[in-house]
């Protein structure tokens, strides 16, 4: 019995000595680690980060750069990193999650460390998710703005002009819905984030000055009215619903001549649309020409161990040279405005998305975010799928707001 | 050390990997989540030590909070129609499959237990389109009736895709248990009720249905619970969102939203320690009807 107690208890003493070697391995080695965690959408975007990091290496001997790819709910891993005590130095954190972050003190402001000039140099509304009143946390990886889809043999073949207004854009579609050759005119989808742009255009805001929702305001219930009842209701235009949630499968097997989506659909209609001779332009515009833009910023944690060298990697990641390159991969829209001539010159039918990144609004409504995002989308669902008015769907989800805002 | 206290040495000795484990990944957890659901907190707040404390307000709200009551509903919704439906189902695959006249049983067995293999996001995808408008249900409802609704897309049509998924993943597991059930049966029960001229209701009523009343049991209570924590299916049919308008919106995708969208931790915590105060009042209800039978 007694030896066997001395075994135990070696046994005990060498697992805890070969835990406490091995977490003082790497600050022994006097190598610095900088941990980035992000998503990866295609091998090729794996391939041109990995690029990257490797440069950052070699131009900085003693910074080791661990790049971990969560693959999916990546902001559930993410928080549950950061809970853990520590998470990484520097992740990908997308805008409309960026107000949540910032508000809680999860992240470190990086305007300390960027000089103001670099800071200048990027189109300001792909920073604005990732402000608070007196700081900058993060840098823009790259963007997109929706745009509007179209087949360009469609309107050839039936001698019809893209549309450009609200108005041409619902006539165009009733006579595409009208022929038997296409289900629908436009396929549009039904979550918030894709008709915010219909509410910003006709002047609406979805929450006021003092961050009060601002849903019964005609020009939001306008916008609804426009969208639920006079493109989708008349039939005029489908849902994606109606295509087992294809939005850009719609397209390609030429269920539908148009449809609205970000710039990242590009890749799917070249691997998909080869029946179509596909093309983009601009949202059709209301009363003014706004759109919805979509970003991805490198952030900083606020429990980084280096933060002037996590704030180098992201300015570096974020760099003139690093965004030609994005451009030169064909991956993403830039974020820099140096860099967006480069890009139209590079992809000339693609330019729309660049340009209405002047008048976009970055997809960031505060830290209620994905709660507003839920009621909006459930309004156009009331009047989509129950034939509720849209002043009645939207008094409602006003109301739910506040309930929910009560039991903060 | 006498033989006695060596023994319970030994025992609590070799017992304590699997104590250690039930302590660090059960009881710990379940401590804090008490904890929690009394506090405000975001997992991004970092360590629980900033947690704030907010007594009884979690539970207050949860129990005003409309669309929490809804995902309730929902839930219990789910349970009613799920539970007759795949104790059903099994019991009568698992009759079919311990019947002495079928041959290639080992065929079957696979058939019917493949289902349960599959990943729950390839069979959603089949099931989307089986249910979508110019579906194969719909074509095949159309020869009785004209029927183009999309089925996916409807607040009052959506759940019966829901539970028939669920089902189809379920029963193989659950027919596997009755299976084991009936072959327990000694076979001179059914010479018995032969030679007295009994029928198959007879052999259902007066022997299998008793002899599987344990296993019944079982197979309820997992049921219940199961169902009580639906969420893989109606999160991947509703996109996350549990719609159209909440219709498949269970607790859990409410708990899971609650802690993980709106970064509130302590009331989805809050959320999770009633839905668990539900599934033990209902299983312990369960258990004395059992009892009382």
């Amino acid at each position: 019995m007694k030896s066997f107690k001395i075994y135990f208890v070696m046994v005990l003493v060498l697992l805890s000595s070969g835990i406490l070697f091995a977490s003082g391995q790497k600050e022994e080695s006097g190598e610095k680690v900088l941990k980035l965690v992000g998503w990866s959408t295609t091998p090729q975007e794996k391939e041109y980060v990995q690029s990257r990091i490797d440069l950052f290496e070699a131009e900085n001997p003693n910074v080791k750069v661990e790049w971990e790819i969560l693959a999916n709910e990546y902001n559930e891993t993410l928080q549950i990193q950061i809970a853990s005590g520590k998470g990484p130095d520097v992740f990908y954190l997308d805008a409309s999650w960026a107000s949540m972050f910032i508000e809680n003190y999860a992240l470190s402001p990086i305007d300390y460390y960027i000089s103001q000039s670099t800071i200048d140099g990027f189109y300001p509304s792909t920073l604005d998710a990732f402000r608070d009143d007196s700081n900058l946390y993060g840098l823009a990886k790259d963007m997109n703005t929706l745009v509007l889809y179209y087949d360009e043999l469609a309107f050839e073949k039936y001698g019809m002009s893209v549309p450009t207004t609200w108005d041409e854009l619902l006539e165009t579609s009733k006579t595409f819905a009208a022929m038997d050759e296409y289900e629908a005119g436009i396929v549009l989808r039904t979550d918030f984030a894709r008709f915010y742009p219909f509410i910003l255009q006709n002047g609406g805001s979805i929450l006021d000055e003092d961050g009060n929702p601002n849903w019964t305001d005609k020009a939001v219930v306008d916008a609804f009215d426009y969208y639920f009842n006079d493109l989708i209701g008349s039939g005029a235009a489908k849902t994606n619903k109606d295509f087992n949630g294809e939005n850009e499968g719609a397209l390609t097997t030429k269920k539908v001549p148009m449809m609205i989506s970000g710039g990242w659909a590009t890749a799917y209609l070249n691997e998909n649309g080869k029946d179509i001779e596909w093309k983009m332009t601009k949202l059709p515009k209301g009363k003014s020409e706004k759109t919805v833009l979509f970003t991805v910023a490198y952030v900083m944690n606020k429990n980084a161990n280096d933060q002037e060298l996590a704030a180098s990697f992201i300015d570096f990641m974020t760099s003139e040279k690093s965004q030609r390159m994005v451009v030169d991969s064909g991956l993403a829209v830039p974020t820099r405005q140096a860099v967006a001539d480069y890009y139209i010159e590079k992809n000339p039918t693609l330019g729309a998305n660049p340009e209405q990144a002047k008048n976009a609004k970055v997809y960031n409504l505060g830290v209620h975010t994905p709660k507003i995002a839920d009621l909006m989308s459930a309004a156009g669902d009331k009047i989509r799928l129950q034939g509720m008015s849209a002043q009645q769907a939207l008094e409602e989800a006003e109301l739910e707001f506040n309930e929910y805002l009560d039991t903060l | 050390m006498n033989k006695t206290k060596e023994n319970k040495f030994y025992g609590w000795f070799f017992l304590s990997p699997y104590l250690i484990l039930v302590v660090l990944f059960f009881i710990v957890p379940l401590l804090f989540a008490i904890y929690f659901s009394f506090t405000r907190y975001s997992l991004i707040w970092g360590g629980i030590e900033n947690a704030k404390f907010v007594g009884l307000n979690n539970f207050k709200n949860l129990l005003t909070d409309k669309t929490f009551l809804l995902s309730l509903k929902n839930t219990f919704v789910f349970v009613i129609l799920s539970l007759p439906i795949q104790l059903i189902v099994s019991f009568f695959l698992a009759y079919f499959l311990n019947s002495h006249l079928l041959k290639n049983k080992g065929y079957y067995k696979t058939m019917f237990y493949i289902p349960t293999l599959i990943s729950t996001v390839a069979i959603t995808l089949i099931f989307s389109y089986l249910f979508q408008s110019n579906g194969l249900i719909n074509i095949v409802l159309s020869i009785f009736h004209p029927i183009e609704v999309n089925w996916m897309d409807s607040v009052s049509l959506i759940k019966y895709p829901v539970v028939t998924m669920y089902a189809w993943i379920k029963v193989g597991v659950y027919m596997l248990i009755y299976l084991s059930g009936l072959m327990g049966i000694p076979t001179s029960y059914y010479e018995t009720l032969k030679l007295e001229g009994g029928n198959f209701i007879h052999e259902l009523r007066f022997i299998v249905i008793p002899s599987l009343r344990n296993v019944t049991y079982f197979i309820t209570t997992m049921i219940l619970i199961d169902s009580f924590k639906l969420f893989d299916i109606p999160f991947i049919v509703s996109k996350g969102t549990g719609g159209p308008l909440n219709a498949t919106l269970t607790t859990v995708i409410y708990i899971y939203k609650s802690a993980f969208s709106s970064g509130r931790m302590g009331y989805a915590t809050a959320a999770s320690l009633i839905l668990f105060l539900i599934i033990f009042v209902i299983a312990k209800l369960q258990s004395t009807v059992k009892e009382r039978l």
